[in-house]
């Protein structure tokens, strides 16, 4: 008999059982501790594999079919990541063939141009030049759609052109239009060192917008520029010479919606207190 | 060198309800005093009483004296609006030279909700040639009050209104306030006014009453400090005090310094970003200009043409800069 015996049977079970052992034969087989055999559990991590899933025709499958609406917010961020990533890589290993080539001190189309002839595997898995985007996509494609939905006459005289327009209803199909090929600047912010960058927008998502940004020095680079608690600026072109030229401010915080949301959505007035960086801070500061 | 540039507001300079040389002067008087006082954002108030704006149905009509059948027929509000504007753009163009920067108001008495009619879509329509930079509420009764609470619907007009404003010199008639009824009304970013002029005044006693009025207010406001702003109301330029005497009638008040820095400096600057994108953007998202806070003539002034609103910037001087030499390079390592 050890102490705790003794003592269950001094204490506890005085009035019910007299002999402990009793109680004993009752319990013991409840508390042996002995190993379980464990289980294994499936670890199944989800990897999406963006070359695996392609039909015969070049199309992703998922794309096509849109019933899983979580899913195909995470394949557009896979390409995305998939995207900045590998673009980031190869420019990286562009410009250290260029280094080594004795080619770092040359004009900037004539890099692309010996990129082009040379290395051309290299070369088209670099981003399109900054020139190239602001031809085709900004000039060519973005300035004719917003000319044509604001109902703009590019070859009238601007000033009566303008005259004829309303501007409330032009700010209100500015708020619902695509911004992808639009060239933007970045005016005010709180973050300081984010101030003055431009660039033209290769993706408008929920809460960044992508951009291929102009390095006069080198070859061009991919940014991401959030959307919060900045202020951008849009300049239109309304004449043909591209002379004269409209101005615009997008208020990054209101617009935190993807581009294809924003159609039916009510926009609301809110409370004013996340904006005061709109305000100079000089003023605040005295 | 850079001016060193300070800020300080005052968001009610009442107009003269009606219109003399005299009237005009004293206003002029009161802004040349405000420049003294080293102001620099003002806006000139313009006050519409219930029957400015109340149209009676046929039924309401017949009821009428012929008394008040003739002061109807005879005040016209359009007229009064137009004199507004025209008065307040020969200000504009007298004080273009000066540092202080005038902006547009008006507040609304509401004594019965029902009469209001559609007098807030007319002055708030985006047709409408002027329109004002702020939107002011003064409630007479409780009726006045929960007009602000109650239509919190999508056609309610309450989402156009920045500031709530009280009659400080008189006791409040039939209602009190209270924490829900506030804090529901500024957590829409409305705020909320006091008019320190009337504690100069010893008419009436209205002196105490603006301390007790004063006190009420605050109590309700959580002490104020994101929802309070402090202005003058001073119908003579007497009345109006600078930076260091409205902090000594605050901290008569009770207040702190951390408080009442921020209702001076923060708080009605944000009010005036709010009515300012209300104008000049949609719901906020985007807006036209180089800045909303700069009034037209002053975006002029930097070069660029506004013409319907649009503001044009002529681009013949950046086709010069790509002319210009590349930037020197310089050698990576």
């Amino acid at each position: 008999m050890n102490e705790t015996t003794n003592f269950i049977k001094e204490q506890l079970l005085s009035k019910s059982k007299f002999n402990p052992s009793e109680l004993e034969e009752r319990v013991n087989p409840h508390l042996v501790v002995a190993p379980i055999a464990k289980k294994k559990i499936k670890q199944t991590t989800k990897k999406y594999n963006i070359d695996s899933k392609v039909s015969k025709n070049g199309v992703l499958k998922h794309l096509l079919v849109q019933n899983n609406y979580r899913m195909t917010n995470k394949l557009t961020k896979l390409h995305l990541n998939h995207f900045i990533k590998s673009s980031n890589k190869h420019i990286k290993e562009a410009n250290y063939v260029l280094t080594k080539n004795d080619k770092a001190k040359l004009e900037k189309k004539s890099m692309y141009e010996y990129l082009k002839t040379e290395k051309s595997d290299l070369y088209k898995k670099i981003p399109i030049s900054y020139e190239i985007l602001f031809q085709k996509m900004f000039k060519d494609m973005w300035v004719p759609y917003i000319v044509d939905v604001l109902k703009i006459d590019p070859t009238a005289d601007y000033k009566t052109s303008l005259s004829k327009l309303n501007l409330n209803v032009c700010l209100t199909k500015l708020a619902i239009c695509d911004f992808n090929g639009c060239k933007i600047k970045v005016v005010k912010s709180e973050n300081a060192g984010n101030i003055g960058k431009e660039g033209i927008v290769l993706w408008d998502s929920q809460k960044t917008f992508i951009v291929i940004e102009n390095n006069k020095l080198g070859l061009d680079t991919i940014k991401i520029l959030n959307k919060s608690k900045t202020v951008f600026e849009i300049q239109l072109p309304i004449t043909e010479n591209c002379k004269h030229s409209i101005i615009f401010h997008i208020i990054g915080d209101r617009l935190m919606y993807r581009s294809s949301d924003r159609v039916g959505k009510k926009f609301k007035n809110k409370n004013v207190k996340d904006l005061m960086y709109y305000i100079n801070a000089e003023y605040l500061s005295s | 060198m850079a001016k060193s540039q300070h800020m300080q507001c005052d968001l009610n300079i009442p107009f003269p309800k009606i219109v003399n040389k005299e009237n005009l002067d004293k206003l002029e008087l009161i802004l040349h005093t405000l420049i003294e006082l080293n102001y620099t954002h003002v806006a000139i108030n313009k006050q519409l009483s219930p029957k400015m704006y109340y149209t009676p149905s046929k039924k309401q009509k017949q009821q009428m004296t012929p008394k008040d059948l003739q002061n109807l027929e005879e005040y016209d509000l359009k007229a009064d609006l137009e004199t507004y504007f025209k008065q307040f753009e020969i200000l504009e163009q007298k004080f273009k030279s000066k540092q202080l920067k005038l902006f547009t108001r008006v507040t609304v008495e509401i004594d019965d909700p029902n009469q209001l009619g559609s007098i807030f879509i007319n002055l708030n329509s985006p047709s409408a040639k002027n329109r004002f930079d702020l939107v002011a509420i003064l409630p007479l009764s409780e009726k006045g009050l929960a007009f602000l609470t109650n239509n919190n619907g999508s056609g309610s007009n309450s989402t156009s209104i920045d500031i709530l404003t009280f009659d400080y010199a008189n006791y409040f008639n039939g209602f009190h306030l209270k924490h829900k009824t506030m804090n529901g009304i500024t957590r829409r970013g409305i705020k909320v006014e006091i008019l320190y002029s009337s504690i100069f005044n010893n008419l009436n006693q209205s002196n105490l009453k603006f301390i007790n009025n004063s006190k009420q207010v605050i109590r309700c406001c959580r002490k104020g400090i994101k929802t309070c702003i402090i202005s003058s109301g001073a119908t003579q330029n007497i009345y109006l005090r600078g930076k260091i005497a409205i902090e000594s009638i605050l901290d008569f008040l009770g207040l702190k310094p951390d408080v009442y820095s921020r209702m001076l400096k923060e708080n009605p600057i944000s009010s005036l970003l709010n009515g300012r994108l209300r104008v000049k953007s949609y719901q906020q998202t985007i807006a036209t200009g180089i800045d909303v806070m700069m009034k037209d003539p002053e975006i002029e002034r930097e070069g660029y043409e506004v013409v319907n609103g649009f503001v044009v910037k002529s681009n013949i001087e950046e086709n010069l800069e790509d002319k210009l030499e590349p930037p020197t390079k310089k050698l990576k390592k």
